[in-house]
């Protein structure tokens, strides 16, 4: 199947003046676009993915710009383009763009038809009413119903993924024959991605348009992408259909982001993690740019650039282990490879009855807005077993948040007990208790900038647990304890006097962990910590957290929206919907058997980073009204040992039934 | 005027001078307080033409009837407070009376034609004046410039035909071609004097200031001239005064001025200030004063001295003597202050006194006076009419200026007897008598003169009406306004030949 | 929506009455020596300075004279100034006085607008340029240098170079221009800074990129959006600033002799001239508390996400 190119990038180079330094974010990217097809480019954050996308609508920062190669759109070489007006003939008509965040991609102050509207009227001049109906027709377009009385509302009075959805509807106003898509689905919820991602497909086809995935995510990747182009460093290093390079990755580099999924690795053992960061964009690099990087790298990487090599009429590389000199070198690693996957240690599955650490029964927390009372957390029971990870999962806003603040003490409860090791802590504290229990309980944030004192020293950062509980007899025995404490999470000595702005995102959520683990907890809180890392340096940090789990026995309440990482890491799983636990199981169990339809919907929408069953997935949309639980009241019941899920008792016996079924 | 309901703050300075006046105040004063004085308001205010000295006799001639013989009437009547007033007018406007240019009489030279509040008042000539023919401006324009240096510069581009100037202001002209336009306003008949607190609760300085050697050396201890620098630094001395009442505005018969007069003269000419006399009287003080321990004789040692919010220490019964100086907070009154406790630590002596400085920050009246705070203060009075008893009488025993509660019954006794003697040259000597007793007890130190303020300006000098009291500087008859601004020289000549046409007349 | 302008409005009242009635009471405090001049302290007998005080009316109980106020206040007499304007209507005083104010600050208003806003606007669309670099300098020079300084300098050089009147004339327009150049300096610059910073700001919001890369102009985002955003938090106080048109500048007024309401609150309350105290504090807090109401009001039209109801729908 031959499709007619509508678009060639070649050669980009992109630079930038950053502080009077020149960086160079693209040095010399190539791709192909066919008609109607979809291209992924992959990369981790910082490799020039998203800049290159928004050169081809020439709206680089502008400190930014072209600095070399051919962008050939219909045959003209718009990278030659200077003036507004020749990229105004472009932008919107030709190739549209969505961006990650549906949230600001909004003028606040308009109406998000007039922000549709606008667009018409400015590239076609259509008058004012026939643009209005037509906005109102993309709208429909976009599934957004009711559309006339939407139009006229503000992008406050709109959800994330609506809000995405009209943002759509902007770009594709125009039918134009490429729409780039830079991460469109990453600020979502799983389910909502999900909708995003078949909605995009099917306009897809509508449209006949050509689609450029942006995204780090190879989930999406391998759910949408007709062809993948791995970006790493300012260059695409590896490129080919979507099976080639999920099935039969030739750039280490590919190769090492995909065993770092922890979707393909086994429990128990460590991800394959890539050690560690990219290369610095501000100096000149030699050879392969992954290299530095690369264990097995050979020693012509350090010093020359690889070409591509062919690896079949759509598969190319840009490594040098696709030369035919390095055959046996290949060979050889391959042989290394399947004897580490031997390697890997059978799963630890011992961590089961060893008593009772926490418990909650019957929480709830009430919160108000103006006179009006919400539940965020509703009625809630479930145990943690000391020694095990345990995972709350949900969309944002489900409340999985705030009952690891009530936990924490740092919330309030509107009603149910909270135990700690057999004693309720929901209640008034005496101050010496209070202590104690806080240092037992410590807490890992999502956001590891905002997290950390910037200007304090990583040496204070750490101590500040060991101030506050004094835990210390004399300064030397501080010190042992804060280069202990450095140590277990893999930072060295030296790092203790730097400040956190000097780190990289991953080192810094280190520090996060290194700030906890110092005062010797039993058990952490750990919220969303790897959801801001990218997929490399998530792995180091789930391994790490693996690691001190195991050496100082500790226990986790993992709270996660990514189902690959909740999986990977959890030994049991809660899946909550609207403040309530709708579904309890241990992991496995969990996915193999999943009972509740928001679970199930949950489990679907989740991107496989494996095309062929990416491809073959039907996207279930949860419907609340599915339950009818008007006379026959719904409770919270164990459906098989340790499953347990919230149902009614006709649901229940269905629960059952299937479960018989299934095993 | 009369009517307390009116407020009239400087009534009281008429008060007692027509017939009538200061029963029917207090009548009324005390009916507005309540008290029963068994009539009414309304039949105290029918009865003003019969038991007030004051008679319109026709449509041009008002006839006051004086509490006794008055011989200087005439410097008296120029007070605003003589002025007549239609009833009918008064009764018409009420009291909107004086708060616009239509609720206002005029009978001088000019009238208000525009009244611009807080910008400009515009004179214009009165055609009806009675001598309008010496009305030589068309129209006065009085502006208000808020800031001094946008005066300068007004006067530098020739638009106001006068401007004051600051000593900063001055300083900015100086070693320009401005500078020789720059001339000292004549001094004013105020004058600023130290007062002592005889009856005051420090009792060191009570004890010492009963003493007449104290007096004295405090008296010749401190340097007018210094003191005087801190606002003329160009000319000091020609701003100190060593008398009470001020030269060059009472003249007896023969023209001489009152402070010519024996005795006074020798204190107006001879600066009394000589740091080894001031010691000389200081260790007589101090030999009267104190036991050969020092101990200061009749105090009680630790008795604490509250004075609060302006000092409070305690003293010991023994040298050096704790004099408390009270002054205000801004800038010149401190650096006033500093200079006087230097100048009477050292010409006294570190081992005599001790002067302890008292600042008031807020309200000097409620801070210092009501609450009696003080031992030294510096002080100045205005001079009203061209009498000696102007402020003679207000400084007796019992008159409304002995904030020093001293105890002079000699001085009173002069006084009276002077207030009694209606020929002016032997009411003159008489007065000056008086004030000599006060100057040789050293009862009041008198230093400096007010005014002497930097101006530049393009009228003629000495064209105008010259007078010390009442309204002279807003006096305009026969002013000659010319194009260059006038010159030290010029105003040098000019002063020189007034001087010089008022002694001819004194010779008259 | 109705009810919560209703509750504001009673806020907003109630705020009045209670800053009227605390300047009030304190205003009876002051010790009433401050009626005197040193001199007249000592010169008067107690029985002419009750005469005195009970003329102006400073002896009646506070609560009687508070409520005379009152009567007299709602008989629309805003009573006779005490001491700085001595038995003038206050009601005069400021109808004279306020024109002149209004006038100039409604000059300045205008000329700092379009001198400010285009400035600012440049100033953004040139970040890092020439006329941005010129325009913080000037910010910087004008924000930084004493205003006192400046107004000197406008006064005295700049009308010697134009040959303009140093001091206010009605009657002469070219001497209002000096004094609405020195009201207008300041603003310029702060309509210019803050201008820039909310353009800048707009401008890296992910919604204006967006606009650009559905291909509208430069032009049509710098109007349509960035600018109809950024003078959001401008035009919140747009209506204080129109009722507060009244008050005037006390340096301005003074140098350029400009008999406007500048420094006239200072004034009356060091002449403890209490009557004129109580109508300026009653006045402007009337008019602050209903321009921050009016704001509030204001910016919920021009900003649909602030919605005025006390409870969320």
């Amino acid at each position: 199947m031959k499709r007619e190119k509508v678009f060639e990038a070649q050669n980009v180079e992109i630079k930038f003046n950053l502080r009077g330094k020149t960086l160079t974010a693209v040095r010399g990217a190539s791709i192909d676009l066919y008609q109607g097809e979809t291209l992924a480019i992959v990369g981790e954050s910082g490799c020039g993915k998203s800049v290159f996308a928004k050169s081809f609508l020439g709206v680089l920062d502008k400190n930014g710009w072209v600095s070399g190669g051919h962008m050939l759109l219909d045959g003209v070489d718009i990278a030659q383009y200077k003036t507004e007006k020749e990229w105004l003939k472009i932008r919107g008509k030709k190739i549209a763009m969505v961006f990650q965040d549906p949230m600001t991609s909004l003028n606040p102050v308009k109406t998000i038809g007039e922000q549709i509207r606008e667009v018409i009227a400015w590239h076609f001049g259509t008058d004012k009413e026939a643009s209005k109906q037509q906005a109102i027709e993309l709208l429909y377009q976009v599934g957004i119903d009711n559309a006339e009385a939407r139009y006229k509302q503000y992008p406050h009075e709109f959800s994330g993924g609506m809000r995405q959805r009209v943002v759509i509807a902007t770009a594709i106003a125009c039918r134009p024959k490429i729409l780039i898509c830079d991460e469109p689905t990453t600020a979502l919820d799983v389910t909502v991605q999900a909708q995003i991602l078949q909605l995009i497909k099917k306009l897809q086809q509508d449209l006949n348009m050509s689609v450029i995935y942006i995204t780090h995510d190879l989930g999406v990747v391998a759910s949408v992408a007709d062809r993948v182009a791995v970006m790493y460093a300012g260059q695409i290093v590896e490129y080919g259909l979507v099976n080639e390079i999920f099935k039969d990755a030739r750039h280490p580099y590919t190769e090492a982001l995909l065993l770092s999924l922890p979707q393909l690795a086994v429990k128990g053992s460590d991800l394959q993690s890539i050690k560690g960061s990219p290369p610095n964009l501000y100096k000149e690099i030699k050879g392969d740019a992954f290299a530095p990087r690369n264990p097995d790298a050979m020693k012509i990487d350090y010093e020359i650039e690889p070409p591509f090599f062919k690896v079949t009429d759509t598969h190319y590389a840009k490594t040098w282990l696709l030369h035919e000199q390095a055959r046996g070198y290949v060979k050889e690693l391959s042989k290394k490879q399947e004897e580490r996957v031997k390697a890997t240690p059978e799963v630890d599955s011992g961590s089961s009855e060893k008593g009772v650490l926490v418990s909650l029964r019957n929480v709830t927390v009430d919160f108000k807005l103006g006179r009006k009372k919400f539940s965020a957390v509703k009625d809630v029971t479930f145990d943690i077993y000391r020694g095990e990870t345990f995972s709350l999962v949900g969309e944002s806003g489900s409340g999985k948040t705030t009952i690891g603040k009530a936990i924490m003490k740092i919330c309030h409860t509107s009603g149910g007990d909270i135990f700690y090791k057999g004693k309720n802590i929901n209640k008034k504290l005496s101050g010496a208790e209070l202590t104690r229990f806080r240092r037992q309980v410590q807490m890992i944030f999502q956001d590891p900038m905002a997290s950390l004192n910037e200007r304090a020293k990583v040496d204070y950062i750490i101590s500040e647990g060991l101030y506050n509980f004094r835990l210390f007899t004399d300064e030397q025995e501080r010190k042992r304890k804060v280069a202990e404490a450095m140590r277990s999470v893999g930072l060295s000595n030296e790092h203790a006097t730097r400040f956190p702005h000097e780190f990289s995102g991953g080192q810094r959520q280190r520090i996060g962990i290194a700030r906890s683990v110092v005062v010797e907890p039993e058990f952490i809180i750990a919220d969303e910590p790897v959801s801001a890392l990218d997929v490399s340096i998530r792995a180091q940090v789930i391994n790490l957290l693996n690691q001190l789990k195991k050496d100082k026995g500790l226990t986790y309440l993992f709270i996660a929206h990514d189902l690959s990482v909740v999986r990977f890491i959890s030994d049991r799983i809660a899946v909550m919907y609207k403040g309530r636990i709708v579904e309890l199981a241990g992991s496995e169990e969990l996915f193999a058997h999943p009972l509740h339809p928001y679970t199930i919907a949950l489990l679907q929408a989740a991107p496989i980073p494996d095309p062929d069953i990416e491809r073959e997935k039907r996207v279930i949309a949860y419907d609340p009204s599915v339950h009818d639980y008007v006379t026959d009241k719904p409770f919270w019941a164990e459906v098989a040992p340790g499953h347990f899920v919230w149902a009614n008792s006709h649901e229940m016996a269905m629960y059952e039934e299937r479960l018989a079924k299934l095993k | 005027m009369a009517d307390p309901a009116h407020g009239a703050k400087n009534f009281g300075t008429i008060r007692n001078v027509v017939k009538g006046l200061a029963d029917y105040y207090y009548d009324l004063a005390d009916i507005d307080d309540g008290k029963d004085i068994g009539k009414t308001r309304d039949e105290v205010v029918a009865s003003f033409g019969e038991t007030v000295g004051v008679k319109a006799l026709d449509r041009y001639t008002l006839e006051y009837t004086l509490t006794g013989p008055t011989p200087y009437l005439l410097s008296y009547v120029c007070l605003e407070l003589f002025l007549p007033i239609e009833q009918e007018f008064i009764d018409q406007v009420g009291e909107d009376f004086g708060t616009s240019k239509e609720n206002l009489l005029y009978c001088g030279g000019y009238y208000i034609s525009e009244w611009d509040r807080d910008k400009l008042v515009v004179m214009a000539k009165n055609e009806h004046y009675w001598d309008k023919d010496h009305i030589t401006l068309k129209s006065l324009n009085f502006e208000a410039v808020a800031d001094g240096v946008s005066g300068v510069e007004l006067f530098q581009r020739g638009q106001v035909a006068t401007t004051r100037l600051t000593s900063e202001e001055l300083s900015t002209i100086k070693s320009t071609e401005w500078e020789d336009y720059v001339y000292l306003a004549d001094k004013t008949l105020t004058t600023y004097w130290f007062i002592y607190n005889f009856e005051s609760r420090n009792p060191e300085f009570q004890a010492a200031i009963q003493n007449l050697n104290f007096r004295k050396a405090l008296y010749t201890g401190i340097d007018a001239v210094t003191l005087s620098a801190i606002w003329e630094p160009e000319d000091p001395e020609f701003f100190c005064r060593y008398t009470l009442l001020p030269e060059g505005c009472m003249f007896d018969e023969n023209g001489m001025d009152y402070t010519d007069y024996p005795g006074l003269v020798d204190y107006k000419n001879n600066p009394p200030y000589d740091a080894e006399l001031a010691r000389e009287y200081m260790d007589k003080a101090i030999e009267e004063l104190c036991d050969a321990d020092g101990n200061i004789i009749g105090v009680t040692p630790g008795t604490k001295v509250d004075m609060l919010p302006i000092a409070e220490f305690t003293s010991d019964g023994k040298l050096p003597i704790d004099i408390l100086y009270t002054c205000g907070s801004s800038e010149t009154e401190m650096k006033h202050a500093l200079l006087v406790k230097e100048m009477l630590t050292n010409n006294l002596g570190s081992e005599n006194v001790n002067v302890i400085l008292g600042f008031s920050n807020i309200s000097f009246s409620d801070e210092v006076w009501a609450l009696d705070n003080w031992d030294l203060v510096h002080d100045s009075y205005g001079f009203r009419y061209g009498d000696p008893s102007a402020n003679l009488n207000r400084i007796t025993t019992d008159g409304t200026l002995n904030d020093s509660e001293y105890e002079v019954p000699e001085f009173d006794a002069l006084v009276e007897k002077a207030n009694e003697i209606y020929t002016i040259n032997e009411r003159y000597a008489a007065f000056a008598e008086a004030e000599l007793w006060m100057l040789d007890n050293a009862m009041i130190k008198p230093y400096m003169t007010g005014g002497g303020s930097y101006r530049m300006t393009r009228v003629v000098p000495y064209t105008t009406p010259e007078g010390y009291f009442g309204m002279v500087s807003y006096k305009f008859k026969g002013a000659v306004i010319q194009d260059t601004p006038v010159t030290k020289a010029q105003h040098a000549q000019l002063r020189k030949e007034y001087e010089e046409a008022l002694a001819e007349l004194a010779g008259k | 929506m109705r009810r919560y302008y209703l509750s504001k409005l009673g806020q907003a009242l109630v705020t009045i009455a209670l800053v009227v009635l605390v300047v009030f009471t304190l205003l009876r405090f002051m010790p009433t020596t401050g009626y005197f001049t040193k001199e007249e302290f000592r010169e008067m007998d107690d029985v002419a300075k009750n005469a005195y005080l009970r003329s102006i009316g400073v002896l009646d109980p506070t609560l009687v004279q508070l409520k005379n106020f009152l009567v007299k206040l709602s008989h629309g007499d805003l009573g006779r100034s005490m001491t700085l304007y001595p038995k003038s209507q206050i009601k005069d005083i400021l109808s004279d006085k306020i024109k002149y104010s209004v006038m100039f600050n409604a000059f300045s208003w205008i000329v700092s607008a379009f001198i400010g806003m285009p400035l600012g606007i440049a100033m953004a669309k040139n970040k890092g340029g020439p006329i941005d670099s010129a325009g913080t300098a000037y910010v910087v020079a004008v924000r930084s240098i004493p205003s006192i300084i400046i107004h000197f300098f406008v006064q005295v050089y700049v009308s010697r170079l134009f040959n303009l009147p140093m001091l206010f004339y009605i009657d002469n327009p070219r001497s209002w221009i000096l004094p609405t150049i020195s009201l207008s300096l300041g603003s310029i610059a702060g309509y210019a800074i803050w201008l820039r910073r909310y353009i800048v700001d707009e401008e890296n919001k992910d919604y204006i990129k967006f606009a650009r890369v559905k291909g509208l102009s430069q032009n049509y985002i710098m109007v349509r959006h960035v600018f109809r955003n950024a003078i959001v938090p401008i035009a919140i106080n747009f209506p204080s600033d129109f009722l507060l048109l009244i008050s005037g500048s006390l340096i301005i007024e003074g140098l350029y002799s400009i008999p406007g309401m500048g420094g006239l609150l200072i004034k009356s309350i060091q002449a403890l001239d209490n009557n004129l105290v109580q109508i300026l504090v009653l006045m402007f807090s009337t008019l602050s508390v209903f321009g921050v109401f009016l704001g509030d009001i204001f910016v919920s039209f021009v900003d649909p996400r602030i919605k005025l109801t006390d409870s969320p729908e």
